[in-house]
Parts: structure tokens; sequence; C-alpha cells
């Protein structure tokens, strides 16, 4: 055996074992005395922690417990301490005893399915259900009805949209006015003022850049169902923090959250994070953060979802994503709801 | 286990690698069978009659290979595969085709090759059962190929040298395997599953293109992937598997794609129905008959539904019409020959992709723009700026440019730099698959 041969397998095992070792020493020097992450790969953890922000808060909301209700009211690059951006590594941080543990496991991101099937042909396509075509699409609220006709599109002119990929789907699908979207597939409020997106029309831009070049007169922020799963607190501290942001950037718009769209009953079988009851919990503590004068809540499950407060199947392929045509429903859901709020 | 899961490659792996390897040459069958019967164990996600059917199979098989040598008979070969396709079929039809064990299509074909070769005489039956049990149930071949020849397995079970520089070759191979399905089939795959997000009633034309692209890469990329993954495996542990794809999309036919794309099941079909039904030595219409009776059985394997059968046709159809004149047509022209076979390929996946008859229809609508609500003609730009790279990575890596590039580079320290840094990427990305803006059903 010659020794080149050697270098390739050699490296590997050596990578594989440093890899292990930090990955060690993350879990069980620096994430165990919080309960977080436990269930992880020791190689993966290295790997999570560079790319997830939502991780990174969580860990550095489990070391540095501080009350989630007190708000800084400077904006966060200010001042350093309380409310540092999540990129913070929290490894240089000092651990210091936490006063409490965190109520709930965290889950890793919410991986929505398995990237694998175990089915025995890896060239199975994915299944989508087939999906019925709808005989009544418009639950609770009803587009075509006279009263029910909101506000004109021009009104969105001056609105900025900051949202995920459900919202992005309704800027391609059913675009209002002349709104600026800043939204992106997987966008979270742990790294939504931190990405560079490149956005239609606008260039590659970060939040604080369109906050700064432009003035804004109601700006819209539909996140959450990608970070469902992780703990309440570091959820809502991000949330809270974003918001401020903007009301801090932007003092004379009007912020309108919108509550987390819930999915369909097989998707919220694939998690508990998903079920109805959990997005609701979520959608209370947001909507606790409105004022009625200058932030408003808005929540499109009061017409979109059914009884049991599940998407309608007929809506969404993968449960979670509007089919692209109900995104013109939804939109005329916006029109008529600001309209119905007087915001 | 899936090859590309964690604990395989970090757990499993290493550790088979060392035991195997711990163990004397006379050993080692021993270690291979005990080492694929714990993989499939992991495997099964707790269905452990799954296992304890592929034991009770392997037993049964050999039994009746011992039998069948000893008494040849026509009727007793039949009775044997009829049980062994009764099997299949029990599986795949009345227990709703989602129980059906993983694996089971392809060791029950290596299994049934296995009888029919013996009463062929081509090879004689395997009188240790450890070897045959190794024969049936070697893992990195158990879940999905490729098949072999039974006479090739039969030699290799019994005899496999060991090369440090095969063990190198088959590392390389591995990972590039993994690469393959992790960085090229899962992404792609995104593109795919975006436009049954949107609903494909309201796509735009190039959109529904696009995806349809992405779709055929993705399914090629993935078992591929995996199929070399396996190839890899097989050479660290002395063996020497067949290649499975052999630059499928660069065909002139489609029946020149069939024997380069997923190559050991053509084969198989070829070896085992097609001749002995006489092939194409018996007349036109035998010849017609012979490729309908494989197309069909060929339909039935991939799956349960009837749009299996719909792909199987649409292709038999394409297939005869070469034997008849097209064949002769497209001969002339090779660019014209390539345009034929991607256009027929690709509309081909439609229904192979699309179980659901309504929405299948939907879909080749918009593929001629017929029907469709258009509500954003534009649709193709945001999504084709997002994969265009990757489009164009995929195709490219299609082509025999790679295998060639792969081939003139293998020897050389960079290749292995270049690999070193591709695993580590693929493991980023496995770890991080929720964050993978272009992994399925992300939000």
């Amino acid at each position: 055996m010659k020794k080149p041969y050697l270098l390739l397998v050699i490296s590997l095992i050596a990578a594989a074992l440093v890899l292990t070792g930090i990955g060690a020493y993350i879990k069980y020097a620096i994430l165990r005395p919080y309960g977080l992450y436990q269930d992880e790969n020791l190689i993966a953890l290295p790997f999570m922690l560079i790319s997830d922000k939502g991780m990174q808060c969580v860990i550095r909301d489990a070391m540095h417990p501080t009350e989630p209700s007190a708000v800084p009211t400077q904006p966060p690059e200010s001042t350093g301490e309380p409310t540092q951006p999540p990129t913070e590594k929290p490894t240089e941080e000092p651990t210091e005893e936490p006063s409490e543990e965190p109520t709930q496991p965290p889950a890793t991101d919410p991986p929505p399915e398995p990237t694998e099937k175990p089915t025995e042909l890896p060239t199975e396509p994915p299944t989508d259900p087939p999906a019925e075509p709808p005989t009544d699409p418009r639950p609770g609220f009803d587009p075509e009805d006279p009263e029910m006709e909101g506000v004109p599109e021009s009104w969105f002119d001056d609105v900025l949209f900051i949202g995920d990929s459900r919202t992005e789907e309704m800027r391609d699908y059913a675009r209002l006015g002349k709104a600026d979207y800043f939204c992106a597939v997987g966008l979270t409020v742990f790294d939504v003022d931190q990405k560079a997106l490149s956005l239609p029309g606008m260039g590659t831009v970060t939040l604080d850049q369109v906050l700064s070049e432009n003035q804004y007169g109601k700006i819209f922020i539909s996140l959450g169902i990608n970070e469902c799963g992780y703990p309440m607190d570091s959820l809502m501290g991000a949330y809270t923090r974003l918001v401020e942001k903007i009301r801090d950037r932007q003092p004379d718009a009007t912020v309108v959250l919108q509550g987390i769209m819930t999915v369909s009953r097989k998707k919220a079988a694939s998690a508990t994070y998903f079920q109805p009851a959990h997005l609701q919990l979520i959608n209370e503590r947001i909507k606790a953060l409105a004022d009625g004068k200058q932030i408003y809540y808005i929540d499109v499950n009061d017409s979109f979802a059914d009884s049991e407060g599940y998407l309608p199947d007929y809506m969404s392929g993968d449960g979670c994503h509007l089919y692209a045509k109900y995104n013109v429903l939804w939109a005329d859901w916006l029109r008529y709801i600001v309209k119905t709020l007087n915001i | 286990m899936q090859f590309n899961s964690f604990t395989f490659l970090f757990n499993f792996l290493p550790l088979f690698l060392a035991v195997y390897y711990i163990f004397p040459v006379k050993w080692r069958n021993f270690v291979l069978v005990a080492g694929s019967l714990i993989f499939y164990g992991l495997g099964c996600g707790g269905n452990f009659w799954w296992l304890k059917l592929l034991v009770g199979l392997t037993l049964v098989t050999y039994l009746m290979g011992i039998l069948l040598q000893r008494f040849r008979k026509g009727w007793l070969l039949g009775a044997e595969l009829l049980m062994l396709f009764g099997c299949l079929m029990f599986f795949k039809r009345y227990h709703g085709g989602a129980l059906l064990p993983v694996g089971m299509s392809f060791y029950l074909f290596q299994m049934a090759a296995y009888l029919m070769d013996i009463y062929r005489l081509i090879i004689p039956a395997e009188n240790r059962f450890i070897r045959y049990a190794a024969q049936c149930t070697m893992f990195p071949k158990l879940l999905c190929g490729p098949l072999m020849e039974p006479a090739d397995l039969r030699e290799q079970v019994r005899q496999r040298s060991f090369h440090g520089s095969e063990f190198h070759r088959g590392i390389q191979e591995l990972i590039l395997g993994l690469g393959m399905k992790v960085l090229l089939a899962n992404r792609l795959g995104g593109l795919w599953s975006q436009a049954a997000v949107f609903g494909y009633e309201s796509i735009s034309v190039p959109f529904a293109w696009m995806a349809l692209l992405a779709y055929a890469l993705r399914l090629y990329f993935d078992f591929f992937g995996y199929s070399l993954m396996g190839i890899g495996l097989g050479r660290m542990l002395g063996f020497r598997l067949p290649e499975n794809f052999l630059e499928p999309y660069f065909a002139k036919t489609v029946s020149d794609f069939f024997r380069r794309w997923h190559a050991t099941l053509g084969h198989w079909f070829r070896g085992y129905v097609y001749i002995p039904l006489g092939g194409n030595r018996k007349g036109l219409l035998r010849t017609v008959l012979n490729l309908c009776a494989v197309w069909l059985l060929t339909g039935i394997w991939h799956g349960n539904g009837g749009n299996y059968l719909i792909w199987a046709a649409f292709l038999c159809l394409m297939i005869v019409l070469e034997r008849l004149f097209l064949g002769k047509l497209l001969n002339r022209s090779r660019g014209l020959c390539h345009v034929y076979l991607v256009f027929v390929i690709l509309l081909s996946w439609v229904p192979f992709a699309i179980g659901d008859w309504n929405r299948m229809t939907v879909f080749l609508g918009r593929l001629f723009g017929v029907g469709g609500i258009g509500l954003n003609p534009r649709d193709y730009l945001v999504w084709g700026q997002r994969y265009l790279v990757l489009l164009l990575t995929g195709v490219f890596c299609a082509t025999p440019i790679t295998r060639w590039l792969c081939g003139k580079i293998r020897h050389h320290p960079l290749f292995d730099l270049l690999l070193f840094v591709l695993f580590w990427v693929s493991i980023y990305f496995i770890a991080t698959a929720a964050q993978d803006p272009f992994l399925y059903f992300q939000y």
C-alpha cells in the first residue's frame, strides 16, 4: 500500500475525530447544564452552531437568562449588553448559573420532512396528495361580497412586508400595489436583521439598509412558522427586538403583526410545534405586543383556518404554503382587514 | 439506514470496516452477513418483521437452490418463482405499498436470478449457507442494487482480493456519490416540489419545463449517487459491483437510454424475461409482444400506481416505434437524436412523478401552454435565477465529461483534497438540512 492512498482516509478520520471532539465539548461542557440540544449528533453540532442563528440565540438566552419582557428602548446596535445580535458567539460568553431552565426542549429547526424516505426505491417521486378542486374556496371571507371590499391596492404603496416564503409567494403571485417585500425562504426572527437578501428591484440589501433608505407608512411582519419549534422565550425575545428595532427606525410607521398562519392537519401531525394550539400560543404572545394605536395585530386564521384551526387541505399542496391562487385571496383579505381595523 | 445518514457514515461504517478487516479472510463473509443484518435491522424503523422476512427468504431460497440442483424440474422452478414473486406482489399490493420492506424488490430479484441460473446450469447451487447469505444480504447492494449476475456475485463472495488502491478508490466513489445525492439531488428536488407548492395550474410554461428538468436531474443524481455510494462501499470491501448509470441523458434513443439508466435492472429483464421469451428472434410481432411484456413488468416493478403503467406504456410505445422506423430516421443526425431523447424522457417523467391523474394532465397542459390560470407569467425569473447555477451544474455533471475528467484526475493528490472538501460540505448540508433553503418543503 502506497502512502498517497492512505492520505485521504487518514485526513477524513482525523477531521472526523476533531469535529467529534468539538461537538462533544459543545454538547457536554457547554450545553448540558441547560439541557439544550442533547439529542443531536456530535459531528452535526459544530455545523449547526455555525449556521443556525436561532440555535445561537437560544443558547445565548439560556446562558444569560434575562427577563424577556424587558425590552430595551434603544436600538440594539447602540448598546452592547442586553440585546446583542444573535450572531454573537455563545461560546465566548462566561457561563453563569441559569436562574431558570428552559421549559421546553428546543427542537432543532423545524425540519419539515425527513430528507430521506425509507422507501425501497430512491427514485420514487414525492407523493403529493391529490388536490381536490375546491368547492368553496372562501372560508369565512368572501372577496366577491361588496360589503367585504377592502382598501384599494394603492393603500399598500407605502407598505413594507417582512416575511418568509409565504410572503414571498404572495409577492410573486398576488403583489399588492407598489409595496416593498423584504422576504426570503426560511427567514426567521433570528436572522431577519442579519441576512442580506437579493430582492427584485432593490438589489442585495439588509433590513437595516431597507429601513434607513426608505420611509414607510406601514410595515407588516409575517414571520414565525420557521422558528415555531424554538423555545418560546428566545423566539419572543427575538420577535420583540425586531419590533422595537422597526419602531425605532421608522417611528412614524404603523406596524402590523400578522399571526402565524396555521398548517394542514397532516402537516401538524408531523411535529408538536406545528399544532394549531402551539401556534395559537405564539400568536397570543405576538398579539400582546400590539397596542392598537401604532402596532396592530391581524390573524388570517380567523378567516382561513377550519373549525379545528387547521389550514384546509384544498388551499395547500404541502400543508404549509398556499397554492398560488389562494395568495390572491390572502391579499384580498389583507385589503379587507386593514379597512375593518381602520389602520 | 441510508448511506447518507450520520449513523451510517460515522458509526456503522467505521466500526464495521474495523471489524471486517480485523477478522481473517475466511471469516469475512460471516462478518459481512452479520454486519448487513445489523445494517438492515437498524434501518427498518422498528418493523423487525422485515428483518425476519429477509432472513427467512434467504434460508428458503438457499434450500430451494439445493433442491433445484437435485431435481432439475421446470415445475419446481416455476413453483419457487411463483412463491418469490407472489411474496413481492403480496407486499406490494395487499400491504398498501407503504409497508413494502425496504429493498425487497431488489433482493427478491437477486434471489430469483440465482434460482433461474441454477436451473439453466449456469451456476451450481451454493452449498455453504453463509456464502449464500452474503450474496443476498451484503449491505452495499441490499437496499437498491445494483443487481448482479449470479455467477459473478458467487465468484466474488468466494474469493476477493484487497488492494489499498481499490479501497481508496472506493472512498472516492463513496464521497462522489454522497455529494451527488446531498448537493445536487436533494437541492434540485426543491425546485420540483416548488411547482407542486404553487399548484400546477398557476405556474408559467417556462417554470413547468424548468421544474421538470429539475425533477429529471434530481431523479438521476439521487439514484446514481446512491448506486455510486454502493459501488464505492463494495469496493472498500473488495467487491466489484457493476455500474448502474452510464450517462443516460446522453443516449441516442429510448432503448439506448434504458441500457444506461438503471442498467442492471434492464439487464435482468433482458436476461430473465425478454430473451427466454424469444427476444427478437421470432419475428416482428413476437418481438413487439416481448417488449410489451418486459415493460409491463417494469411498470409493475416500479410501483403500485397506475401512473407507472402509463409511464411504461409510453416508453414501450416509443421503443417499438424506434424499432419500426423511428430509429432509422433518427440515425441521420446526432443532434436530432439528442433533442428527441431529452424531450421524450422529460415527458415520460411526468406520469412517473405525478400519481394523480388530474394533476398529471394539468401539468402536461402547462408544459404546452394549455389551461392554467396564469397568475404570474414571469414566475420563472425569480426561481430561474435562484436555481440557475444548480441546474447548470446538474446538466454539466450529467454529461460524459465528468466521468472522463474524474478518470483523468483520479490519481492526482489535489483530487483527494477536493473530495475531502466535498465530503465535509456534504456533511454540512446534511447537518443543517433544515436550514437549507432549497431543500424539500422548506418554508
